[in-house]
């Protein structure tokens, strides 16, 4: 390096300005945009919640088979653990004034803490589904064709075996990184 | 009528205009890609206008702001995205100081360049320590921002200052 400390700090403190700055109007807008994006979103998701809700419950009024008829109740109860779950953990930049709350290190590991524990608990998402939807196969099972029958099996055994890998491989990146912090 | 000095308006100019160029250069540090860092410096200012309507004055308004800043980078950049190209842009290289000597100014130029893409190649929490070292915040309130103890601070500032050093005399060698 050529220049000494104080010429890299002088360097650093020199750099111009960007041209396009945003107004104070310009932030407020915007800020006022997403806090309505976030309004938005949570009465998107809450109302999709309740649709699906719903749809489950007309399905166990039918004249279904007792088996599909439970299988239909315990994705009702999978979705309620998913949506529990989703509000237990929310993000720590969720709220606002967390991001100066928090120190930037602490911040860092939250972050990594919640993408690992998102992958794990991928899994567990996927698993709660498995008795419900399982069930509900089962039990219109003898009205499709051995092969239909079949099919859908090998997709399901992929389909989890792509999760348990994808899982696998992002729990371990943030593990690493993790450690790397302690 | 007068607005109260903690209207968030108020608080935000203020902010807007003390670190205003340190936001700028910690997105340059974090974002290479001109058009993601116009976006990422939106994002920490519209951040800062939210956070600060609920600023409660438990610590300085510039760990506040420099927690903040440092927050959502390190969102943006741990976001899973395209990779980013690892050198710095053309437009880059036109926004540096301008000196009233070419050769000067190639130097300088050719400086900030290597320190920009060397900050980026550190890891998160060494890339804050090192860009709070450069905006000439103490180690106590570094401490205060990151979280890590001032010791800590202190030794992680001499270690990336010998490994910038010396990436500084390679790539020289290399190039020369």
């Amino acid at each position: 390096m050529d220049e000494s400390p104080q010429d890299v700090h002088r360097l650093w403190q020199q750099q111009p300005r960007e041209e396009n700055r945003m107004s104070t109007d310009d932030v407020r807008a915007k800020a006022e945009r997403l806090e309505r994006r976030v309004k938005r979103w949570k009465i998107t998701g809450g109302l999709l919640f309740a649709v699906i809700i719903a749809a489950e419950l007309w399905q166990i009024g039918r004249p279904n088979p007792l088996l599909e008829r439970t299988g239909d109740l315990l994705t009702i109860a999978a979705f309620v653990y998913m949506a529990y779950w989703f509000r237990r953990y929310a993000p720590v930049d969720a709220v606002p004034q967390a991001l100066g709350r928090t120190g930037s290190v602490d911040f860092y590991r939250s972050r990594l803490e919640r993408q690992r524990e998102l992958a794990s608990r991928r899994w567990r998402y996927l698993a709660v589904f498995i008795p419900g939807v399982t069930l509900s196969l089962f039990g219109r099972a003898m009205e499709r064709s051995v092969e239909q029958n079949a099919a859908i099996a090998v997709f399901g055994v992929l389909l989890f075996v792509v999760v348990a890998w994808v899982i696998g491989r992002t729990g371990r990146q943030m593990q690493h990184e993790l450690d790397e912090l302690a | 009528m007068p607005r109260p000095p903690s209207h968030p308006a108020d608080l935000y100019n203020e902010v807007a205009r003390t670190y205003g160029g340190a936001l700028e250069r910690l997105a340059r540090a974090y974002e290479p890609d001109s058009d993601r860092r116009r976006d990422l410096l939106q994002e920490i200012h519209v951040a800062l206008w939210r956070s600060l309507a609920r600023f409660d004055q438990r610590c300085s308004m510039r760990t506040w702001v420099y927690r903040v800043a440092h927050n959502v980078a390190t969102s943006h950049v741990i976001r899973p995205k395209a990779r980013t190209p690892a050198f710095v842009e053309a437009d880059d290289l036109d926004s540096l100081p301008q000196p009233i000597d070419e050769e000067e100014r190639f130097d300088h130029q050719r400086t900030l360049d290597r320190v920009y893409a060397l900050i980026r190649e550190l890891p998160p929490v060494d890339r804050q320590v090192m860009l709070l070292y450069l905006e000439e915040v103490d180690a106590a309130t570094t401490a205060e921002i990151t979280g890590l103890s001032a010791g800590n601070v202190s030794t992680r500032v001499h270690r990336i200052k010998q490994l910038l050093a010396q990436r500084f005399r390679e790539r020289g060698a290399g190039h020369g």
